[in-house]
């Protein structure tokens, strides 16, 4: 009876804490278009310049697209997002999230503190009025975005003294060399099926770590119980039928999972500039 | 004999584990005020930001519109006020000279929604976007201050964590309220 209260106890805290959490995001790269309104060629082409900016400067900029703010501003949702995901290098904080909720008709640029100087809100208003807006006006969702995104790209690679090779004025999609993207092997190179056999042995090899370490645990606990002459207790003893399916099962889901934590972990204090068109 | 030892070693037990429940109390305690302090330096340095934005915005409004001093010169005094108040830590000093600050760019921003050509005005869409971002960014600053202070007085208040606290002498800390700009027009009525 006790445990039942309990469990429901701590069911209601965990519901009604999930309940005001923002959903996960899907992100693909540096995208998560979860309108539905970016091609695969487009948020590749992205991918690639962002994956060289972050290369050249560790500089992360994310792009998001929402279907629905659910009645929140679009400045509160950009922050609860880069909160959460926390692009940019941790120690440089040089993140910035571009966030379109078409529904709404609302767009921002979300920018970390340590690229505040760079693109101060001033300037990250002039790249959605030049840029941004007038596509956006025009239905244009994906000139818009990728013009935004591109021009933001191309100051923060400038501020470090870097340049891109993907320069803002001529966009060329079709011929654009698509590199692939996926949530955990970044080389792309590998057949899924080799990707499956590389996550199981992960897997296998992490679980390995854990018996092992389980094991120096029991031969420790199993010393002293012999020194103070007790028997050792069962919570110590290693079970030779662990539950090994529903292990896998969860840690499998964790790799395998939706929710990409692999940001750097900048921080943002609500710097940046919204529009509406 | 050995009755005694057991007793013993069972209030060593109890002892030894009221006391690292005690002191991480009292550890935590500590960080969240820090952590306060320095979400309340954030504020600050927030406001000072607008208060350096706002002299350059007037002279371009000044540029434009000429006959509204009284708007100016309130304008100009809530500000030097609340320069005066910040960095002594007084919660509601600042609380006070920010809002009227406010209200004084509340008006501003009404005689702006007059003057079409001053918001085609480049420079001005410029310096609007700066005090936007920079009143988002109180925003925020203000809403980590206040969960910050929210987690402290929850430790305060409640028991059996109010022991420690009162005896780190950590007492409980105000919210800090600062009434809003008021984005919208006043409608008039002919």
């Amino acid at each position: 009876m006790i445990k039942i209260i309990i469990v429901s106890i701590f069911a209601c805290i965990f519901f009604t804490n999930s309940a005001y959490a923002l959903e996960n995001l899907n992100f693909k790269g540096f995208i998560s278009d979860n309108a539905n309104i970016l091609t695969e060629n487009t948020e590749n082409y992205l991918n690639s310049a962002l994956d060289e900016l972050k290369d050249k400067t560790k500089a992360e900029i994310a792009v998001v697209t929402l279907n629905s703010l659910n009645g929140r501003s679009v400045e509160e949702t950009a922050l609860q997002i880069f909160r959460k995901y926390k692009f940019g290098d941790k120690k440089l904080n040089n993140g910035a999230l571009f966030l379109i909720a078409p529904n709404e008709r609302k767009v921002r640029f979300e920018i970390g503190y340590g690229l505040e100087g760079t693109i101060t809100d001033s300037y990250a208003g002039m790249i959605l009025d030049d840029y941004v807006i007038p596509q956006l006006k025009k239905n244009d969702y994906e000139k818009g975005i990728i013009d935004g995104t591109i021009a933001i790209a191309n100051d923060v690679a400038k501020s470090y003294g870097q340049t891109l090779s993907t320069s803002r004025p001529n966009i060329e999609l079709q011929n654009y060399n698509s590199k692939e993207y996926t949530d955990i092997f970044h080389d792309g190179n590998l057949p899924i099926s080799l990707k499956v056999l590389y996550g199981f042995l992960l897997l296998q090899l992490v679980f390995l770590i854990y018996l092992i370490c389980r094991f120096i645990v029991y031969l420790i606990i199993s010393l002293i119980c012999f020194i103070i002459r007790k028997p050792v207790p069962d919570r110590f003893k290693i079970s030779t039928n662990t539950s090994s399916g529903s292990r896998f099962g969860r840690s499998s889901s964790n790799s395998f999972g939706s929710s990409r934590s692999s940001f750097g972990g900048g921080r943002s204090g609500g710097g940046g500039s919204s529009r509406g068109w | 004999m050995k009755n005694n030892s057991k007793i013993l070693l069972i209030i060593t037990v109890v002892v030894v584990i009221a006391l690292s429940w005690f002191f991480s109390i009292y550890n935590r305690l500590q960080v969240l005020d820090e952590q306060i302090s320095a979400n309340w330096a954030q504020v600050e340095n927030q406001l000072l930001r607008r208060n350096d934005l706002i002299p350059n915005l007037v002279n371009t409004v000044k540029g434009y519109t000429r006959h509204e001093e009284g708007v100016y010169t309130k304008i100009a005094e809530s500000r030097s006020k609340l320069a005066g108040s910040v960095g002594h830590g007084d919660v509601n000093a600042v609380s006070k000279s920010a809002s009227e600050l406010n209200s004084a760019l509340s008006r501003l921003l009404v005689i702006v929604e007059r003057y079409p050509e001053l918001k085609a005005d480049k420079n001005f869409i410029k310096l609007q976007d700066e005090l936007t971002g920079t009143e988002n960014r109180i925003a925020v600053a203000r809403r980590d201050y206040n969960e910050s202070i929210k987690t402290l007085n929850s430790i305060i208040r409640t028991f059996p964590t109010s022991i420690v606290a009162s005896f780190a002498k950590i007492e409980k800390k105000e919210y800090l309220e600062i009434e809003e700009i008021k984005k919208e027009v006043p409608k008039v009525e002919f």
